[in-house]
């Protein structure tokens, strides 16, 4: 990706796989709502920054699916934290969405290709 | 700033009648918020700064109250208590086996009484089902995300199931014991004057004492440390409600512990007298350790009521 630094992100794109790229960091370790948001900031070299509103939309819409479930953490000082952890189905709907999004990306670039 | 964000977070879902699905999401959101305007200020943002630029950022949440259903509804405000969050699948699964292993304790003891009319055979068949199913719904339901607290850590909802079931298992089997073949044909006629101060009593005695000062033993350390779960929502809400009319139940966490330490206290108690009456023969006195706990109860009364 390197090589187009000077590209833009284009952000309705990203958004249409914000449920994704959520499942994907959920595949690694359960997480709150402000450490995906963080997580995505980083990983992006924040070039991204996901709204507020597109998360929690996101974490409802995946908690209603069955792709997550979520429950309270251990804090007693300041608020409690939501944890998001990601279910079987929630697996195996990002593993179905990777393959999907490979198989997209090869048919843009090749309609794309000059 | 803290201030300023916990009521701009308020002030965004004020719209909203509130249901403990709203309830929750507004903690969840402002447990976030305070920790980016926290982070924000770390990278060298003033509190003003970060406080105005998290509150902007919350704008558009309003919609999401909307999108997860969270619209408002009439409902009176009764339904907070009884209206349960749907249950995860591991309580689910939970309640369901623990249900499954008391239904088939009872099937079992029903079985037993019909086979024999030995009491103790009875008692020890339904024992283990009564203690673990006990065990069981204890830590499921501390353990449990209800609309007004929050679940109990997993560790110390171990403990207090441990304490349950130890208590009721030493109880059961050592009544089972105890009532070894006794049948329940002569139980009117049955010289039960002979039968305490024999050995058999005796055994029986020690089988209830070991499980059941262990178990009285971590209910008390539980009740010594017990933490605040009450949810922020419901602390004010009791605040502003009960506040005149209860005054005492502002203290949720005190109170959870005054309530567990008084039954420290009567467990103790009763059991105190059962281990003198059947060990020693020794009722007549023995009667007076529940003169003891009256004055430990009116002691923890005056050293609870003393902290405020």
């Amino acid at each position: 990706m390197s090589e187009e630094e000077t590209g833009r992100i284009s952000s309705d794109l990203l958004r249409g796989h914000t449920d994704t790229i959520i499942l994907q960091l959920l595949s690694k370790k359960d997480r709150y709502g402000y450490e995906v948001r963080k997580a995505i900031t980083e990983k992006t070299g924040e070039r991204y920054e996901l709204k507020e509103a597109t998360l929690y939309a996101s974490f409802k819409r995946l908690e209603q699916d069955g792709a997550i479930a979520s429950y309270w953490g251990d804090e007693t000082r300041g608020g409690r934290r939501r944890y998001y952890t990601i279910t079987e189905k929630g697996l195996d709907l990002l593993k179905r969405n990777k393959i999907d999004w490979c198989f997209t990306a090869k048919i843009i670039s090749a309609l794309l290709e000059e | 700033m803290e201030d300023r964000i916990k009521s701009a977070a308020a002030e965004l879902f004020a719209g909203y009648e509130e249901t403990p699905q709203l309830n929750d999401f507004r903690e969840e959101v402002t447990a976030n918020t305070l920790e980016r305007a926290r982070d924000l200020i770390e990278k060298g943002m003033g509190e003003d700064e970060a406080a105005a630029k998290v509150i902007a950022e919350l704008g558009d949440l309003a919609e999401i109250a909307e999108l997860a259903g969270m619209k408002k509804r009439r409902e009176i405000i009764s339904g907070f208590f009884s209206q349960n969050k749907p249950l995860d699948k591991f309580h689910a699964v939970g309640y369901a086996a623990v249900t499954a292993v008391a239904i088939i304790g009872i099937i079992a003891t029903l079985f037993a009484w019909g086979k024999t009319d030995n009491l103790g055979t009875i008692l020890m068949t339904a024992a283990p089902f009564i203690a673990i199913s006990a065990a069981a719904y204890t830590y499921l339901g501390l353990t449990q995300d209800s609309p007004s607290v929050y679940p109990m850590k997993k560790e110390k909802g171990l403990l207090f199931a441990l304490a349950v079931g130890l208590i009721s298992a030493g109880i059961l089997f050592g009544a089972g014991e105890f009532m070894a073949g006794i049948s329940t044909a002569n139980l009117k006629n049955y010289d039960w004057g002979k039968h305490v101060k024999s050995e058999q009593a005796l055994h029986a005695g020690r089988t209830v004492a070991l499980p059941v000062v262990i178990g009285t033993a971590v209910l008390i350390y539980l009740g010594l440390t017990m933490e605040d779960r009450q949810k922020p929502w419901f602390k004010r809400w009791v605040d502003k409600e009960l506040s005149e009319q209860f005054a005492e139940n502002e203290k949720f966490a005190e109170n959870e512990r005054f309530g567990l330490l008084s039954g420290v206290i009567w467990i103790s108690a009763a059991s105190l007298y059962m281990f003198i009456g059947f060990v020693f023969g020794a009722w007549h006195p023995g009667w007076l350790v529940f003169m003891a706990a009256v004055t430990a109860q009116l002691l923890l009364q005056f050293a609870t009521s003393g902290k405020k």
